[in-house]
């Protein structure tokens, strides 16, 4: 890897949810207020991901404030002014921007939540067969007597990988 | 007293700052910046030292420019650039980064960028004709002087080689530095391609700051 790569991965943070447009997130910004930091919430849609990966990925968030205003926010995904992003639901959208909700209102802008994974059933199983084989040989790693500890934080992530998986990918 | 360091252009990337905000940089490598040579009034007319970086096969090298590596104490190298008034830091010792701080100013000289041969909308910042209308003249530079002169002017604006020269850019700040990679992150562009060895001084510029 390159000294350029590996500045902007230090840079990026351990842990960042897998977004996809049209998910109803909430974002925790921290805001600077004459000489106290205070955390907000933006809760919205999230109508565009820019970025895929790396340190300059941004994504905006859509929200309708008082009056049916229409408010967007793009945020760094890895702004340190981001205290935590959380996934509230996963929306059945057909497209990557979602700028048509712009010109919606009311009922018309609402977004179906998608509760089968994306790709269908085939998919899904196809991913628990992944994490079945996964979790198989991290237990194989235990029986050859790998440190505990080593293989402790490896698990950890996996389950934390399961919680959020169904609907993030 | 001025101080300078030879440095390779690594790229460039963004960091975050305290408050969230995106600032530009470009990445600067000093791994091999040596002192070649101090030259002093007495013996050269005039003071300065004179940097070296780069390490290149002892091959390549010819036996002058061996010499004068060898009497240095360095291996040989392939650019040489020379900073006026830099004191007189002893001869075969390699300069770090560490020269530089933080928040300092620096001016970066390098070789821009080759354009090649180009015309006179990207070389000299011309406009273009008329697109519509029958307009032929989309491209061209338009009137090039009058017919009283009944010549041309030498020095008119044309189209030709753009590029690939030297450039200096003023007072860029210095953003981080990282003396264990040996890296200076100094905020906005610098002149030169990926690889390209640039010139880094502390500038002449240090009046208020304008940004």
């Amino acid at each position: 890897m390159n000294v350029v790569e590996l500045l902007e991965r230090e840079q990026e943070k351990a842990e960042v949810p897998v977004l996809r447009s049209g998910d109803t997130v909430r974002v925790h910004v921290k805001v600077v207020e004459g000489t106290r930091e205070r955390i907000q919430v933006f809760e919205g849609v999230v109508i565009a991901l820019s970025g895929k990966t790396g340190i300059g990925a941004s994504f905006t968030v859509r929200r309708i404030a008082s009056h049916g205003v229409g408010v967007e926010r793009t945020f760094m995904l890895h702004s340190p002014r981001i205290d935590r992003i959380e996934v509230l639901r996963h929306g059945d959208v057909r497209r990557a921007k979602l700028y048509y909700l712009r010109e919606k209102v009311g009922k018309r802008a609402r977004i179906r939540e998608r509760r089968q994974p994306l790709g269908g059933e085939a998919d899904a199983v196809r991913r628990a067969q992944v994490a079945d084989a996964a979790a198989g040989s991290a237990t194989d790693d235990l029986d050859a007597g790998v440190d505990e500890a080593e293989t402790a934080p490896i698990s950890e992530v996996e389950a934390a990988a399961e919680e959020t998986e169904p609907g993030n990918v | 007293m001025s101080k300078g360091l030879l440095a390779r252009k690594l790229g460039m990337t963004q960091l975050f700052t305290e408050q969230g905000t995106v600032v530009s940089v470009t990445v600067l490598e000093a791994d091999s910046c040596h002192v070649v040579q101090v030259k002093t009034p007495g013996v050269d007319g005039y003071d300065a030292v004179q940097l070296g970086f780069g390490e290149k096969k002892p091959r390549r090298t010819t036996k002058p420019e061996a010499g004068h590596f060898k009497r240095a104490g360095t291996p040989p190298l392939a650019h040489l650039a020379e900073v006026r008034d830099a004191g007189s830091p002893a001869v075969g010792t390699r300069l770090s980064v560490s020269l530089f701080e933080a928040g300092e100013r620096v001016d970066v000289t390098g070789i821009t960028q080759g354009k090649g041969f180009a015309g006179q909308h990207k070389r000299h910042n011309f406009h273009r004709g008329p697109v519509s209308h029958g307009s032929h003249n989309i491209k061209q530079a338009g009137s090039i002087g009058s017919t009283d002169a009944a010549r041309v002017f030498k020095g008119l604006k044309m189209a030709g080689h753009l590029g690939a020269s030297r450039a200096t850019v003023l007072r860029l700040e210095v953003v981080r530095v990282d003396p264990e990679r040996n890296l200076l992150l100094v905020r906005g562009a610098v002149p030169g391609h990926r690889d390209s060895v640039v010139l880094v001084r502390d500038s002449e510029r240090s009046g208020a700051l304008v940004s």
